[in-house]
């Protein structure tokens, strides 16, 4: 019941990470090119974008702690280990993903911390870039050659 | 109090009490009802959580140390250390987050 409610909100906040991450990335690309003011609203566009990340770790870890597929891999390593669909949740997914958080997590700070509106863009340009790319590698998309999940659930 | 969430570092002292009190009732309540009386239904609960608290501390700490450029040296290694240990996140709030 709890999986299910987690493994739901799991899904669907997903696209919440995803929609802010991009649209950070627009538009840091936009004013870094055509070397716009870092505004209030610039500011408020990357300090969501980690929020919602954060938000979204809190359900994961609490989803990887009532997850069947993780009691079965955790307690059955050796075979599990072989499984790449179990693999994938058991270490990839939660190794990927908290690799990518901590990147949006020191890029939102970098940004903040510089001191042109320049410099501002160009680094959360960059760090949100690599951290969607390890996002969209490690979510359970259907087409995905690692492990399949709907779009919504 | 209100005051406290509005800042970054205000946020971060929130979370080491949190992270704080949920270790210390881990510790002294939910592993001896596991243990001993055979009950384990706090430790299910607080598990988790303590674990998702724990780990926006720790990103937390990562934020802030980054934007304002604390040194590894002097810092960053105590906070980290601190929510290992049971009442860590209490001395390093009253020894270093709350004079900054």
């Amino acid at each position: 019941m709890m999986y299910q409610t987690l493994t739901f909100y799991h899904s669907i906040i997903r696209w919440f990470v995803l929609a802010s991450l991009l649209f950070a990335i627009y538009r840091a690309c936009k004013g870094y090119y055509s070397k716009a003011y870092f505004t209030k609203a610039d500011n408020s566009i990357r300090h969501w974008t980690a929020t919602i990340a954060h938000i979204q770790l809190v359900i994961g870890i609490i989803l990887y702690s009532q997850s069947p597929i993780i009691k079965y891999f955790w307690s059955n390593f050796k075979e599990a280990i072989q499984d790449i669909d179990i693999l994938f949740f058991g270490l990839i997914h939660i190794f990927l993903m908290l690799t990518s958080i901590t990147i949006i997590t020191i890029g939102s700070a970098l940004s903040k911390r510089k001191t042109t509106d320049q410099e501002k863009f160009k680094t959360m340009l960059i760090w949100f870039s690599i951290a969607l790319l390890l996002i969209f590698i490690a979510i359970p998309w259907p087409f995905s050659p690692l492990s399949n999940r709907p779009y919504f659930r | 109090m209100i005051d406290l969430f509005k800042t970054k570092i205000g946020r971060l002292r929130i979370l080491g009490f949190l992270e704080g009190i949920s270790l210390l009732v881990l510790l002294l309540v939910a592993v001896p009802m596991k243990y001993y009386f055979q009950n384990p239904s706090i430790s299910k609960v607080l598990g988790p959580v303590h674990g998702a608290i724990f780990l926006l501390f720790l990103f937390s700490t990562l934020s802030v140390g980054v934007e304002q450029n604390w040194k590894f040296k002097t810092t960053i290694w105590k906070v980290i250390l601190a929510c290992f240990i049971p009442l860590g996140t209490f001395y390093i709030d009253k020894k270093i987050l709350s004079k900054i």
